[in-house]
């Protein structure tokens, strides 16, 4: 077995109590307890409640970050939208075209909100900050699709459109255009990502689905799977560093994307499903849902550095 | 067998009802009707019952209220039809029925 020594170059220090500042990856031994010690960094991720939306409803389209975030639609079926300050929602404009189960994507003063029903709609809306306005419609209609990207660059995934639907579009901006299909039909699925030539689609029904896919801006390739197989999940992140939670039936499981893996972490405080998301897989936020329908929740994953004592 | 979790009723009231330092140490499980579940013979649990205002329910109490929330979504979603409508339109429509909901001893 190897010296801490001759690994090290020094002997560990002896002290009475705690060094004043010690440093990440120190370590010493306390007499006064004595116990060896060493500061160590850690993760540590929770959900906290944060403040109740004004209009309980769950299936709509989110878009923006933990602290700046967008509700827009949902069930009961509403054109209802509602920002997020990282303390209150507030009530604005209305959708010109009042629907559940749209997908949205974008920011909290630059979001995109498309398809929904019922009856299944191709409209899309484009959302300034203020006023919500009709664009350029899907070429499928559709509803409880996947999305990501912003207003100006976003694609849409899967979905129903009077049946199981695979297709994919993009937006420019101006126009939807057909590419390339998932490689799994489905609807009710989560979508995240930062733009339209990189993101990831996961869960999913007909039968809750652990399938995920990975979005190059041409091509859909199927990577490393859910732990959890769900539908009517929620997304947040980029392709890189996702994050889902909730889902049917009305769990609390939370599972965070490394770009190669999924991992759970710490579970939602309320099990939900068809939940609202935004954000970032370190700070994300879950509101409303099918089962709990006005909850919000605040995803925090940060570091911490502290103490801890060495046992054998 | 000893109990391991307990309920309380306790109303979320939004941001500090449940800290991140609370969810990161203790498992909370909500449920509809303010119903929440945390674990039995914890003392971080009971800090957090006390600190909400929680009112401790058995597990058939709080069974009894999260029943009769579900019974009632689970009715409306049965008189919430559109003539012509397959089940799996339906179903696609509203989602699925809502679940029945069993607490843990």
């Amino acid at each position: 077995m190897s010296d801490y020594k001759e690994v090290v170059g020094t002997a560990v220090v002896n002290v009475a109590g705690d060094p004043p500042n010690p440093l990440e990856g120190q370590l010493w031994y306390n007499s006064s307890t004595t116990s060896f010690k060493v500061v160590k960094q850690s993760l540590e991720d929770a959900w906290a409640t944060g403040n109740n939306m004004n209009t309980a409803r769950g299936y709509m389209a989110g878009a923006g970050t933990q602290t700046a975030a967008l509700a827009s639609g949902g069930y009961p079926v509403t054109a209802k939208t509602e920002a997020y300050n990282g303390t209150n929602w507030t009530e604005l404009n209305d959708l010109n075209t009042a629907r559940m189960i749209p997908a949205g994507c974008g920011t909290q003063t630059a979001a995109l909100a498309f398809g929904g029903g019922p009856p299944i709609t191709d409209v899309t809306e484009t959302w300034n900050g203020t006023n919500w306005t009709e664009v350029n419609d899907l070429n499928t209609g559709r509803y409880a699709s996947g999305a990501a990207g912003t207003n100006t660059a976003a694609l849409a995934f899967g979905g129903y459109s009077g049946s199981v639907s695979a297709d994919t579009e993009v937006w420019n901006g101006t126009n939807w255009t057909e590419v390339n299909n998932l490689n799994t039909g489905r609807y009710s699925l989560a979508g995240c990502g930062a733009s339209n030539t990189a993101s990831l689609a996961f869960g999913g029904s007909a039968n809750p689905k652990a399938q995920t896919e990975l979005w190059n801006g041409t091509n859909w390739t199927e990577v490393n799977d859910l732990n959890t197989g769900r539908s009517t999940n929620t997304g947040a992140g980029t392709s890189t560093a996702g994050l889902t939670f909730g889902g049917t039936s009305n769990t609390t499981k939370t599972e965070t994307w490394n770009g190669t893996n999924w991992a759970e972490v710490n579970d939602l405080n309320t099990g939900n499903y068809g939940s609202g998301g935004a954000g970032t897989n370190t700070l994300a936020l879950s509101f409303g849902g099918m089962t709990n329908g006005s909850v919000t929740e605040e995803w925090n994953e940060r570091s911490v550095t502290g103490t801890k004592t060495l046992t054998t | 067998m000893a109990k391991t979790k307990q309920y309380c009723v306790a109303e979320n009231w939004g941001k500090g009802f449940i800290e991140h330092s609370e969810s990161s140490r203790i498992a909370f499980v909500g449920y509809p009707g303010n119903v929440w579940q945390v674990p039995a013979h914890n003392k971080g649990a009971n800090l957090w019952i006390n600190k909400v205002l929680g009112v401790p329910k058995t597990k058939d109490e709080a069974q009894a209220i999260v029943t009769a929330i579900i019974d009632t979504a689970q009715d409306t979603w049965d008189a919430d039809n559109v003539d012509g409508e397959s089940s799996a339109e339906k179903i696609l429509r509203l989602g699925s029925k809502p679940a029945d909901i069993t607490l843990e001893e």
